[in-house]
């Protein structure tokens, strides 16, 4: 393993669930004749399929289960079988005419990997903005296009990015990639200054939260030569920080789709970017 | 082969006169060309691999030779773990470059951009080298270099005494990217904690508990190779779980005629190399999807020897329809009942996704068969109220074409890895940790962790010892500033241990930032459902083992690496021993040699039990000749 590094154990694993089981496994086995259930010391170990003893899938009935006795006991019934859900950001839960929209914040960059590449100059170098992506319908009746601010109001607060005017987006929804708006305050210790933009935040004490970029991503001095030659300034913006957490009832999961209402960024982001002074639009604030 | 260079007039001015190297300073033979002219090998040959010379390509034109010696290792710039060589300068001892790894099953020496980036990471001028406590406050951003005896005597008697106390449910390791997640669960358990915490509730729940509640497994291992219709809900050419792997061999299957559907709003890479992009409204997915099953159910195209024997149907009929014969075509009358309302019309009105094109994807997922590969990971599963939903719809379309297992379909997960023996394993711990498993989602699926703020917030209980590892929940989780003020709170959280190699948003909330090796740094075992098959892979720390080639063995691992970097593997035996220094807890037993009785266990002997115990593997290495050669030709099966 040393030497190469790894090592194949199967070529091929197919139909694992028509394994039979051995005369070991099934000494001290029971079978139950109308299910075909093969039980073992209280527990489903296998199946009889065609008058064969399979191991099957580890579920109550050893078989795929379009049907569900586990959601019926836990006091589901209405999930019994597959079943579509109607998502929170479901258009009937949308005010289109209020500027409402699904925001898509998850999608991936091919070249980078979370918030653990800010630290590769190569990767940093292809990617380092993370625009809204809007369809062209939606940007005129917004009225922005290609890098005009856009206020991106989340159930908690907001945050302001460029607007990308593409008809890669299916109208009515807007993206955002991950991995891209990293940051540090002032104080804290210098690190991946490839991907990085140096930001204040203020606490009003009151659970109100506010973040806006003091610098960007910029050359520096290292012993990399190469750490004086980034001509990328962007850095991109912090967008989850603006999420609120939605708990799926059932799998726990945070649904990470967004209903958020746009708008063109203010009067005061405007001021903001033409004063030139050091201070970019990003802001994220958080009520409560 | 003649490879005598003819210098060009002006090549031969510059030299005389300076401005270039002497060229014809070169009085070495050249070396051998590996193939005809003509012709190209992608890797060096593996019985080169102690001593590989290649010409140095920053002193063109000079033609000068280096030396390497190449190490495997896998990535650690996603999920997939696809194999790296590392190429490491004789002369100068340090990491060159990193290429792919011929000899890695799934990645087969193909590589994405971020394997070959291992090398910035490790050479990041910004990257943490010592450990470091903070000053003053926490988050104030002042830090000092500590020992690492004295950060890990600290950490350890914090946890000593928090066992003592019978606060086990204080003692907390939450995880972001894991690896070789066995390790931690051992060290845990060894513990008496319950006190794995992971990312997986934003990453991948919604989709593995829709793939649970079907067969008990939770993720799908699609067979995209051998497929004839591959219908993703990700956008696999590009990025997503095992991306890498599953998007050469997607590729393969499109270049034997195999169609490719994708479901997603945006234009990613992957869509625009489908035969069908089905931009659908998200969340809207698994109306599509039923849409797609009641044409298979109407139009006859289900698989019915495969339903018939391996589906729960009599279950399904007995409860929910007690009163009707129990008979497979009244199974499918009384779906075709359930599944009504989702015509091919109502699924386009409800995700704009063209009624036509539904219908038409349908019939070809019902020509494939057995063929069909399917793929959801995070996406729709993950973004939406529900969206467990979507990935159980998905799996019903494999479930009617009967393509569960089959050559060209989807297996789950657990078919395609292996399991790998421990040396010793803890018995079960006895606490149960509510910050992690609350109540109110008894199906929760992995831990509801980005609640977990929330919950301190809310009193349920304290953390004493938090350890943070590969995880950055102030920038990547919802709600970033909850999480500050959870982490500025010593009342909530007692110690905060960031392993990190580099600085990020958390660390900066830490006590304690220990610098953790990078990819190539350390030690992890890898295997995954790449594809059909089960393999493993070494995470190793490559300069470790170039000085064990090199007749300079080391001990541990931090030996080899750069400043004061160490590996987790030998950080958790570590700090084990020193929670329990006399045995009295009983935890340092479960961290003793398997070959040396009494003494404290190494990482070459944690992994060398593994390995003896993988079958197949003694058998491959002792067939292999002294250099190896043999060896690659019976784990190198495609």
């Amino acid at each position: 393993m040393k030497r190469f590094g790894a090592f194949e154990v199967e070529t091929h694993s197919y139909k694992k669930n028509e394994k039979v089981l051995s005369e070991t496994e099934l000494d001290g086995s029971a079978l139950d004749e109308e299910s075909g259930l093969i039980s073992k010391n209280g527990s489903a170990i296998g199946v009889m399929v065609d008058g064969k003893p399979f191991v099957g899938f580890p579920t109550p009935s050893r078989k795929n289960e379009f049907f569900s006795q586990t959601m019926i006991d836990w006091k589901w019934p209405e999930y019994a079988i597959p079943t579509y859900i109607k998502s929170h950001i479901h258009l009937d839960h949308l005010d289109q005419s209020k500027g409402e929209y699904v925001l898509v914040p998850t999608f991936r960059l091919p070249t980078l990997i979370h918030s653990r590449s800010g630290n590769a100059k190569w990767l940093t170098e292809i990617s380092n903005r993370n625009p809204i992506w809007m369809h062209p319908d939606d940007a005129g009746r917004i009225g922005v296009k290609t890098g005009d601010l856009l206020k991106v109001n989340t159930d908690i607060g907001y945050f302001v990015d460029k607007v990308w005017v593409t008809q890669g987006m299916k109208p009515g929804v807007v993206a955002c990639s991950h991995h891209i708006g990293r940051w540090r305050r002032q104080q804290d210790p210098e690190g991946n200054r490839w991907a990085v933009n140096t930001v204040s935040i203020e606490n009003d004490g009151n659970g109100g939260w506010r973040m806006r970029t003091v610098r960007n991503v910029g050359p520096f001095e290292s012993k990399d030569p190469d750490s004086k030659r980034i001509f990328w300034t962007d850095g991109g913006v912090h967008q989850n920080i603006t999420h609120a957490v939605h708990p799926d009832p059932i799998s726990g999961m945070h649904c990470w789709h967004q209903r958020v209402r746009l708008e063109k960024a203010g009067l005061r982001t405007i001021t903001a970017i033409f004063s030139w002074t050091p201070t970019r639009p990003t802001k994220c604030i958080k009520n409560g | 082969m003649n490879h005598k260079r003819h210098h060009t007039l002006i090549e031969q001015i510059a030299e005389k006169i300076g401005l270039i190297p002497n060229l014809h300073q070169e009085t070495e033979t050249p070396l051998d060309r590996l193939t005809e002219p003509g012709h190209l090998t992608n890797f060096p040959p593996p019985e080169k691999w102690d001593d590989w010379v290649e010409y140095e390509a920053k002193d063109w034109p000079r033609l000068s030779k280096k030396h390497y010696t190449i190490v495997p290792t896998t990535c650690f710039n996603c999920e997939a773990a696809c194999g790296l060589t590392a190429f490491i300068d004789k002369e100068t001892g340090q990491v060159r470059k990193f290429e792919g790894n011929p000899y890695h099953p799934a990645s087969r020496g193909r590589n994405c951009a971020k394997g070959p980036a291992t090398i910035n990471q490790i050479t990041d001028p910004d990257r943490i080298l010592y450990p470091m406590k903070r000053k003053g406050e926490r988050g104030e951003g002042q830090w000092e270099r500590v020992s690492w005896d004295e950060a890990l005597d600290d950490i350890a008697a914090r946890i000593r005494k928090a066992l003592l106390e019978k606060r086990n449910n204080e003692v907390v390791y939450h995880v972001g990217r894991p690896g070789h997640e066995g390790y931690m669960d051992r060290v845990l358990q060894s513990w008496n904690v319950d006190g794995h915490n992971s990312h997986t509730n934003i990453c991948s729940s919604g989709a593995r508990f829709g793939y649970s509640i079907w067969y008990g497994y939770d993720r799908p291992s699609p067979d995209h190779a051998n497929a004839d219709f591959i219908f993703l809900i990700s956008a696999h050419l590009e990025s997503g779980h095992y991306f890498n792997p599953h998007a050469q061999r997607i590729i393969e299957a499109k270049m034997k005629g195999a169609k490719l559907a994708v479901l997603d709003p945006r234009l990613s890479n992957t869509a625009s190399m489908s035969d069908y992009w089905m931009p659908s409204y998200p969340g809207t997915e698994a109306a599509v999807l039923l849409a797609i099953a009641k044409i298979l159910l109407d139009e006859g195209l289900y698989n019915r020897a495969y339903m018939e024997k391996w589906v729960n149907w009599q279950d399904y009929l007995k409860k929910m329809h007690p009163g009707v014969d129990v008979t497979f075509e009244n199974y499918i009358l009384k779906m075709q009942e359930e599944y009504q309302e989702f015509t091919p019309e109502f699924a386009e009105k409800e995700s704009g996704v063209k009624a036509t094109m539904i219908v038409d994807v349908a019939r070809q997922i019902g020509k494939a068969g057995e063929r069909f590969s399917t793929h959801n990971w995070r996406s729709a599963s993950s973004g939406n109220l529900g969206g467990w939903a979507v990935s159980r719809c998905l799996h019903f379309l494999n479930v009617l074409t009967g393509s569960v297992g089959t050559v060209g379909g989807t297996s789950p997960s657990a078919w395609n890895k292996i399991k790998p023996k421990f040396f010793d394993t803890p018995p079960a711990q006895t606490f149960w940790n509510e910050l992690h498993f609350p109540k109110e989602y008894p199906l929760a699926f992995f831990e509801p962790s980005f609640l977990l703020p929330h919950f301190l917030k809310e009193g349920r209980g304290r953390m004493e010892v938090y350890f943070t590892r590969v995880f950055n929940p102030v920038w990547t989780y919802p709600d970033g500033f909850t999480w500050i003020e959870a982490l500025s709170s010593e009342q909530m959280i007692g110690m905060h241990i960031a392993l990190t190699p580099t600085w990020n948003e958390t660390a900066f909330w830490a006590d304690y930032v220990l610098p953790m090796g990078l990819a190539s740094e350390r030690h992890d075992l890898n295997s995954y459902e790449t594809h059909s098959g089960v393999w493993i892979a070494f995470r190793q720390p490559v300069l470790r083992e170039a000085a064990r080639r090199n007749g300079k063995p080391v001990t541990f691992t931090y030996e080899a690496n750069p400043g004061e970097v160490w590996e987790e593997d030998e950080f958790w035996i570590e700090l084990s021993w020193r929670i329990d220094p006399d045995g009295s807890l009983g935890i340092r037993k479960h961290f003793l040699s398997p070959y040396r009785p009494g003494e404290k266990i190494n990482v070459d002997e944690y992994y060398q039990y593994i390995f003896e115990n993988i079958a197949g593997l003694p058998e491959a290495a002792r067939n292999a000749r002294p250099d190896g050669t043999r060896l690659h030709e019976a784990v190198w099966r495609f």
